[in-house]
């Protein structure tokens, strides 16, 4: 599904340089459940951000989907990312403005995709078991309905690969169970799923466990 | 507390630089305009109320109701008029007039053209215009005095004292000056640089001088040359005046007078007459005729002005609650700490509003600052002089501090009760204020803003569309290269003036000669009445002397008939106006009106105020007063050589100078030393229209204005949206969407307020365009153009205020705008 070579990402200011990133290079096949854990800091989030092509690195190589995408324009970017990924956040990252089923129709509606859209949003609302809150505001929502939401948003248009950054780390352990049910039942589904957690638990989870280590990748483990 | 309450007013002020910007500077451009329009609106409603007593004073104005017509209102009297109401009429406690004439007044040997009034002799005493030097009361005791403004007095004395001085006046006539007159300021309806008393003129010499004066005292009732003022006695009323004057006039008209006008007034004199008695300090903005004092002005137009003010001020004030509530959330952490403290709803309400009005008193400083730079450009616009004097027009200054501390209430009271009404423990939440609600009502305030914006901006463009429609339209009469020459007082005998216009026809630089009684865009009337014989409806028209060779000279097109000739007995008249038994050439307008068609009013008999005429031919319509004038003209155009004021000369385009050389020259030869009075025509046709282009402008800077206070409170606002929609655009970013579909998503939302605005802005602009246009002869028709142009600029506006926050805003990249969260 992915491959990155050598890839290393830095941050510039005025007066330091700063590595996230150094030499990451792992291959994750189609339908693998990853998760990637480390410290604070050691670089698990610009790493999901690479992968989900929200950043680009600074050097090396990232083939998706059998395309390099490293250096690739904004534009083509915007247009992978749209057909092949799906997003799960920590914080949900649901917009007030609009209800359940508006939040997750976002994830549809810039993919020009309008067959059956009202039938799959329900549906993915159905399988997230949010069905019956569609109209409410996010705001009406507890923290675990509301990542539920975001979950349904990430699957309802399908997507190749599904990227999680501590999608548990504001739930309790309930709500936590259900969201890591959730991308369980994705995996096998077939979607590839790389999840940045920091619990051993829902680690437990996922086919192999990357560990990073101030930007080097200092563990890999196979279940 | 309050030191509390003003440190945080004000670390708020400058930690919001931008809001604090658009709030502060779009007050201040709206209190800048406001005053300004409050200090020339204020000039125009004090015309007069200066002047002492002047609320007992009125001016009597004459109108007539001929059968089947519009009652005319002439705006004049009859110079007798006051004497005798001061005679007859209980409760006139002073009267006095004044009719307008210009003068040749020579002084050291040199001659001045000036414009004058004859007054009554109690003139100063009831018109207390201040005089720096004289008696009120004594310096009209002799007949032979003048009182003299201090700016002529300069011009002819330099500082030397003129009391005593002699004037002499059209060469024949010395004067003494008795006194001098302040300059008069602005708002005064009198003009005038030289006031002598007012004496009949003298019968003609080798006339029956019984005869003459019987004629000179009845005929003088039915004409009206007079402006006459009346002080009424303490508790007289206006209407118990107005209701005597019809039997004043029956009394005084004889009967061989009214025999001689009875084919036109036909009715008893008390339907035919009455009065109109105008508050000395309504003149300047009701009267319809002004006798060549300052032009008047109209209510209609200073209201329209206080209108836009008061709609600029509200869109200022909309910004100012717009931002306020936007920016609500940020201080809703601050509401629930003081509340937790123990603060009141009350206190936190004062806090808000008095911080909202410590801005707003900002921005007068600025405001204040902005109105003493455009003074000298606003007083250079609008034609004289124009002051605010804080400690002197203190009542003004108090309207304007009082104004700038209610709109700061009214435009702090809504953000004031919502931030204050948080409880203590939603404060801190971040969804303390309910986002849809405020929304709605920053959209809602938005399209009241835009649709103004919009509705002005519509008036702007189909006033500006009728001011080019009628500039265009055809006037019926060639104005190129006419110069223009006055013959008023300049003793030429009316062989004189005859021979004066062959030679000039003579030279090679001049292609036309005509004399006429009054020429195109003149001011004043010479109304008369007409109908056709056997046909009981009558007709106002104007009438005009002319030379044969005038519609010629003009390129005025002849339809039906013949011109007037020199050669024919029948087509010249001799004495005042038209003879019984003469020919006319009428327009096509009053031969239509008459009841013929052009070819078929040839030949017809009409009868006149004092005489039958026979139609000889019809002209196309000129439009003399140009073609904004209310009303289509209605012309009848007599041969009188006796009674022509005016030599229309057009000269060849390549010789201007030369051709003024020739006309000057030959002037000097015939006139013997009247200074020459000499114009283009073009210049006063220019000016016929100047005023509808100044209140053009005027009302476009104003549209400027209104519209770019509109677009700060937009450019704030579109700030505040990219700021608080940052993490809504990211996510979608992140799940697909490019920089194009944020930046539509981004312009839509401030489309949609604009274009409801346009939907109520139009109804109302149509509305009042309609009326307005209602006052034109020859207008526009109310295009969709108009309004589509209007609307379509405001989208375009409104969008490019928005288009630099969209831009930045679609090409962050998703991931920074969402570490912040």
């Amino acid at each position: 599904m992915l491959q990155l070579n050598n890839v290393c990402k830095n941050y510039r200011t005025t007066e330091v340089e700063t590595r996230a990133l150094a030499d990451i290079s792992f291959e994750i096949s189609a339908g693998e459940f990853v998760a990637i854990m480390g410290p604070s800091g050691c670089g698990k989030s610009t790493l999901l951000n690479i992968l989900g092509l929200l950043d680009q690195p600074s050097s090396g190589s990232y083939r998706l989907a059998g395309e390099e995408v490293a250096k690739a324009s904004e534009h083509k970017l915007t247009a992978i990312r749209r057909a092949l990924i799906g997003f799960v956040f920590q914080s949900f990252n649901l917009i007030d403005d609009l209800t359940v089923a508006e939040n997750v129709e976002v994830a549809l509606i810039y993919r020009k995709d309008k067959s059956r859209r009202k039938q799959r949003i329900a549906e993915a609302l159905e399988r997230v078991g949010i069905a019956h809150r569609a109209k409410h505001r996010p705001q009406q929502l507890s923290g675990g309905q509301q990542q539920r939401v975001a979950i349904a948003r990430a699957l309802v248009s399908n997507p190749k690969l599904i990227l999680a950054d501590e999608p548990t780390g504001n739930l309790d352990t309930a709500n936590g169970d259900a969201v890591m049910g959730y991308l369980t039942g994705a995996a096998k589904a077939g979607t590839t799923v790389i999840m940045v957690t920091h619990s051993l638990v829902h680690a437990a989870a996922a086919q192999r466990t990357i560990k990073l280590l101030d930007g080097h990748v200092v563990s890999e483990t196979k279940l | 507390m309050i030191k509390n309450y003003f440190f945080v007013a004000i670390r708020n002020f400058i930690r919001h630089k931008l809001y604090s910007f658009i709030a502060v500077a779009g007050l201040a451009f709206g209190l800048a305009c406001a005053i300004l329009i409050g200090l020339y609106v204020q000039e125009e409603l004090s015309f007069d109320a200066w002047l002492s007593d002047s609320q007992r004073i009125f001016r009597v104005d004459i109108v007539m109701h001929p059968q089947g017509l519009e009652p005319v209102n002439l705006g004049g009297s009859p110079i007798p008029l006051g004497e005798s109401m001061a005679a007859e009429l209980p409760g006139i406690a002073a009267q006095t007039h004044f009719t307008n004439q210009s003068y040749t007044v020579e002084v050291n040997h040199q001659r001045y053209w000036e414009w004058g009034v004859a007054v009554g002799h109690d003139f100063f005493n009831v018109i207390r215009l201040p005089l720096v030097e004289g008696d009120p009361a004594k310096v009209f005791e002799h007949p032979d005095a003048v009182v003299i403004t201090q700016a002529t007095a300069r011009k002819y004395f330099g500082d030397v004292s003129p009391i005593g001085k002699t004037l002499l006046f059209d060469g024949n006539k010395a004067r003494i000056v008795t006194g001098i007159v302040k300059d008069l300021p602005y708002n005064t309806q009198f003009s005038g640089n030289i006031f002598i008393p007012y004496q009949p003129p003298p019968p003609d010499a080798g006339s029956n001088m019984q005869v003459e004066r019987d004629f000179e005292r009845t005929s003088s009732w039915i004409r009206f040359p007079a402006s006459t003022y009346v002080r009424l006695a303490p508790g007289v009323s206006q209407s118990s005046i107005e209701a005597q004057i019809p039997q004043l006039f029956a009394r005084h008209i004889s009967t061989a007078t009214l025999a001689s006008v009875a084919s036109v007034v036909n009715r008893p004199i008390k339907d035919f007459i009455s009065a109109k008695v105008v508050p000395l300090r309504d003149v300047h903005l009701t009267a319809d005729y002004h006798h060549g004092m300052k032009p008047g002005n109209s209510l209609t137009t200073v209201y329209g002005l206080i209108a836009i003010a008061l709609l600029i001020l509200l869109i200022a004030g909309l910004n100012f609650t717009n931002l306020a509530t936007a920016r609500a959330f940020l201080r809703s952490r601050e509401v629930g700490l003081r509340k937790a403290v123990g603060a009141r709803r009350k206190q936190l309400v004062v806090q808000f509003l008095a911080e909202s009005v410590l801005t707003a008193t900002l921005a007068l400083v600025f405001a204040l600052a902005t109105v003493e730079l455009l003074l000298p450009a606003y007083g250079n616009f609008l034609g004289h002089e124009v002051v605010f004097d804080y400690v002197r027009n203190w009542r003004f200054s108090m309207i304007v501090v009082a104004g700038t501390v209610v709109v700061g209430l009214l435009g702090g009271i809504y953000p004031a009760l919502v931030l204050s009404g948080f409880s203590p423990a939603a404060a801190f939440r971040p969804t303390a204020v309910n986002p849809t609600r405020s929304a709605a009502l920053r959209t809602a305030l938005v399209v009241i803003q835009f649709a103004i914006s919009i509705g002005l901006g519509i008036a702007v463009i189909v006033m500006f569309a009728q001011i080019k429609y009628a500039r265009q339209i055809d006037l019926g009469f060639n104005h190129d290269n006419m110069v223009m020459l006055s013959l008023y007082k300049s003793g030429l005998t009316p062989s004189a003036q005859e021979s004066l216009m062959q030679t000039l026809s003579r030279s090679p630089d001049i292609t036309g000669v005509a004399l006429s009684s009054k020429a195109p865009a003149d001011e004043g009337d010479e109304l008369s009445f007409a109908r056709a014989l056997g046909n009981p409806q009558k007709l106002s028209v104007q009438t005009v002397s002319i030379s044969p060779g005038f519609a010629a000279v003009y390129g005025m097109k002849l339809i039906a008939g013949r011109m007037l000739s020199a050669d024919r007995i029948t087509d010249r008249n001799q004495g005042q106006g038209i003879e019984d038994g003469k020919n006319v050439v009428v327009d096509e307008s009053t031969a239509r009106d008459l009841g013929f068609t052009p070819q078929s009013a040839v030949g017809k008999t009409v009868e006149m105020v004092f005489a039958r005429v026979t139609i000889a031919g019809v002209v196309r319509n000129a439009h003399f007063q140009g073609a904004q004038a209310v009303a289509t003209p209605r012309t009848v155009y007599y041969y009188n050589p006796d009674h022509v004021n005016r030599i229309s000369i057009r000269v060849k385009g390549g010789s201007i100078p030369d051709a003024l050389a020739v006309i000057d020259n030959t002037w000097r030869r015939y006139a013997q030393g009247t200074p020459i009075q000499r114009w283009f025509l073009g210049d006063r046709i220019d000016q016929l229209y100047a005023n509808a282009e100044r209140q053009g402008i005027m009302l476009s800077a104003f549209v400027v204005i209104a519209v770019l206070i509109s677009c700060l409170g937009l450019f704030g606002l579109a700030a505040f949206t990219a700021e608080r929609r940052t993490k809504e655009i990211a996510i979608r970013k992140i799940f697909g969407a490019d920089s194009g579909e944020i930046i539509r998503l981004l312009l839509r939302q401030f489309t949609i307020p604009v274009l409801l605005a346009n939907l109520i802005a139009w109804p109302v602009a149509y509305f009042y365009l309609q009326r307005w246009l209602e006052g034109y002869a020859y207008r526009i028709d109310l295009s969709l153009i108009y309004f589509f142009a209007a609307g379509l600029s405001a989208l375009v506006i409104a969008w490019a205020t928005v288009i630099v926050h969209a831009l930045h805003v679609a090409r962050k990249k998703p991931v920074a705008a969402l570490r912040y969260e």
